[in-house]
């Protein structure tokens, strides 16, 4: 067992090390300084946390911070993993299966993992816990409460990750959890639009319940002993084991073929839709009409292009709101008067990387088809622009239909002020043309013009 | 010397939402033979092969795999196994080396061993070029080269082989087979899939054809081929895939 577990450690730290630059010198070296800068800030707060948490005389502030402050350690530690794993720096124990491993040997090293992607958070409850162990006013056996919620942390984090690498592998489910999840970056700013900001203060500065963990484990790791909260840790802990392993089993049940089939079951959605595909041989001749039809086709069906279209009237309308009609604004403000505009602005910031930073469109596959094919260049670009422009033209109705439902102020002037916006893309395309590969996340792939192309605009 | 089948199911069966990609399977492969496992594209091969290698759970029927049943006796028999499967199960940050290294500990050999033997794999299969190469930027030949070098390093009583040869070179597909077919003169099974038929023709005693998840053929190379027919004829006549260019009258 031994010798299977330290290999599978081994792998996670050549992964973790080999994701990093390996050729370039210069690149290691700065990769190196980032790592050492990023562990360093944490390092230092953990000192800080042993430096504070060893005064005795604060220790009547520390029953009213500690439990927030473990909340926050709760919400990195479930996050971190995630987006560990989508950047595939984490060891895919799936592929592990076909190795002689036993199941219960394959989630004790799971959970071992988790540490490895949250070294932050346990650089923090080191630093705690020798704060408190130094305290003279807290009992030498109350620190082990953190390593209770350590291991509650691990165990959580490991069944969390295993949910979401599964949703994440079924189509449509996969964008809606992402959309969820954003929507989710978004809820404080909505809570305290809704005006909940008294609950929500009352929530973080109140007296906090008994019932969490991470109260309980503030509670006992200050010494301050109870049945009932040593209780509720513990039972935290078996639930978030049961958890873990739960989400484990069913992750290496999972059949990523079989959810993949499902999704691509819906033959009849694809054929109802048809007809808006092609719309474009109504109005334009082949090969234009062709080139459209392909573009329509193709966006519509790239999850990354999905995404970035629905956020642009839910997620956009949602995160300007508080700044435009908050309390805090005032009747008329320049948000308040354009706030279609503004909303529209954004929105096509989100569509950009898909629609009209990239000369080529988002396609980056049919690029080598459209220099073998008999087809004038120009026509391309016009196929791809008219494309573009239709999906831009039904973005904006789609933010102005949600604002008319919504009764925000809108006039006819403010909803041409928006439509207006549409031409800017083909303006800035034309004159900044560069190209975007689909196949890659966020601006790395468009480089310096990926990066900087937002400020352009 | 144990005389039980090395690969024996029994009515598979895998079930994609209403579509059975393997559907009633029987298979018996007997020991020391090399088997090869044909079929036409959509066929259901790698279902089949994921199912053995425990990838994939099946909806209906059992699996014996060197005498034991499967998923009870999975660990046992996963030590005796060696696998050359489709690109998803290669660990792309890793190096070649590092990846035959941990794959023999995790069959159960020394450190010192594994790295000693990973050494010499990879200088076998001349992968240690670029010791430095990380899995994810090697062509498909060098990932079904490395592959291959894993699945040797424990010396396994089955290989399981999905495609060995796809995108290999002539030199290192040679190489390969030499090494399979010396591995079954000393008793190993080795049950592959493939397209190229010359290959499975010259390799393998024994053959099976599946199309649309059921068995249409089994049996000895030999009893196959009749007369002056080569296993591609015998392939085509079997699932079926005679379609003239002559129908399409435009071309």
């Amino acid at each position: 067992m031994w010798n299977q577990a330290s290999a599978i450690l081994w792998a996670q730290w050549r992964t973790l090390r080999n994701y990093f630059p390996r050729s370039n010198k210069a690149g290691y070296f700065f990769s190196g300084i980032l790592s050492a800068a990023w562990y360093g800030i944490f390092a230092y707060f953990a000192f800080l946390a042993a430096v504070l948490l060893a005064r005795p005389e604060e220790i009547d502030a520390f029953r009213r911070l500690l439990p927030g402050a473990l909340l926050i350690c709760f919400l990195y530690w479930q996050v971190v993993p995630v987006l560990m794993a989508s950047l595939g720096s984490s060891l895919d124990i799936r592929k592990l299966l076909v190795y002689p491993i036993p199941h219960t040997e394959l989630f004790t090293l799971e959970v071992l993992l988790r540490i490895s992607t949250g070294i932050e958070m346990l650089l923090l409850m080191t630093g705690a816990g020798i704060g408190l162990l130094i305290n003279p006013k807290v009992p030498l056996w109350a620190p082990l409460s953190l390593v209770v919620f350590v291991v509650f942390n691990l165990c959580c984090s490991a069944g969390v990750r295993d949910l979401l690498v599964r949703l994440l592998a079924r189509k449509r489910i996969r964008e809606l959890v992402v959309f969820l999840l954003v929507i989710a970056a978004a809820l404080p700013q909505l809570l305290l639009f809704r005006g909940s900001e008294g609950r929500l203060r009352s929530f973080f500065a109140g007296e906090p319940s008994m019932f969490w963990p991470w109260t309980s484990a503030a509670q006992l790791a200050l010494g301050d002993f109870s049945l009932a909260g040593a209780a509720i840790l513990l039972a935290w802990t078996a639930a978030a084991y049961v958890f873990g392993r739960w989400q484990f089993e069913r992750g290496l049940r999972f059949d990523l073929a079989a959810a993949a089939s499902q999704g691509a079951s819906n033959r009849q959605r694809a054929s109802r839709l048809d007809w808006f595909y092609r719309l474009p041989n109504l109005l334009l001749r082949d090969p234009l009409a062709a080139l459209v039809e392909k573009e329509l086709r193709f966006l519509s069906r790239a999850p990354r292009f999905r995404l970035v279209f629905l956020m642009g009237f839910s997620f956009g309308l949602l995160i300007w709101a508080p700044m435009a009609f908050g309390r805090a604004s005032s009747q008329h403000s320049l948000l308040t008067d354009n706030y279609l505009t503004f909303v529209t602005v954004y929105a096509l910031l989100l569509l950009s990387d898909a629609l009209f930073w990239n000369c080529f469109g988002f396609d980056r596959s049919a690029v080598q088809f459209y220099f073998t094919a008999p087809v004038k260049i120009a026509t391309i670009f016009r196929g791809k622009n008219i494309a573009a422009g239709f999906l831009v033209l039904l973005e904006i109705t789609a933010i102005s239909s949600v604002c008319a439902l919504l009764r925000l102020p809108l006039g006819l002037a403010h909803i041409a002020e928006a439509f207006s916006v549409a031409c800017v893309p083909h303006c800035v395309e034309r004159a900044h043309p560069s190209p975007v590969d689909a196949g890659l996340p966020g601006f790395a792939d468009t480089g310096s013009a990926g990066v900087f192309g937002p400020l352009r605009f | 010397m144990d005389t039980a089948a090395a690969i024996q199911t029994r009515n598979l069966r895998k079930v994609y939402g209403t579509k059975a990609a393997v559907d009633g399977l029987d298979l018996n492969v007997p020991r020391g033979c090399f088997f090869g496992f044909l079929g036409p594209n959509g066929a259901g091969k790698t279902t089949t092969i994921r199912m053995l290698m425990g990838l994939a759970p099946p909806t209906s029927g059992s699996i014996e795999l060197l005498g034991l049943p499967m998923p009870e006796h999975s660990l046992e028999v996963k030590g005796k196994i060696g696998l050359v499967p489709d690109e998803s199960l290669l660990f792309d940050h890793l190096t070649g080396f590092e990846f035959t290294e941990f794959v023999g500990r995790m069959y159960g050999l020394a450190r010192p061993l594994a790295k000693e033997r990973s050494r010499e794999l990879l200088a076998l299969f001349e992968l240690d070029s670029e010791p430095g190469k990380l899995i994810g930027d090697y062509s498909k030949g060098m990932r079904k080269r490395v592959a291959m070098a894993a699945a040797l390093i424990h010396r396994p009583e089955l290989f399981l082989l999905d495609e060995p040869f796809e995108g290999v070179d002539a030199v290192g597909a040679r190489l390969m087979k030499e090494i399979l077919l010396e591995q079954v003169r000393h008793g190993a099974t080795v049950f592959l899939t493939s397209h190229v038929l010359e290959v499975v023709e010259r390799l393998c005693d024994r053959v099976a054809i599946i199309q649309e998840g059921k068995l249409v053929l089994s049996g000895a190379m030999a009893e196959l081929r009749s007369g002056s027919e080569t296993l591609e004829d015998v392939f085509v006549r079997v699932v079926g895939a005679e379609r003239p260019a002559e129908s399409l009258d435009w071309l």
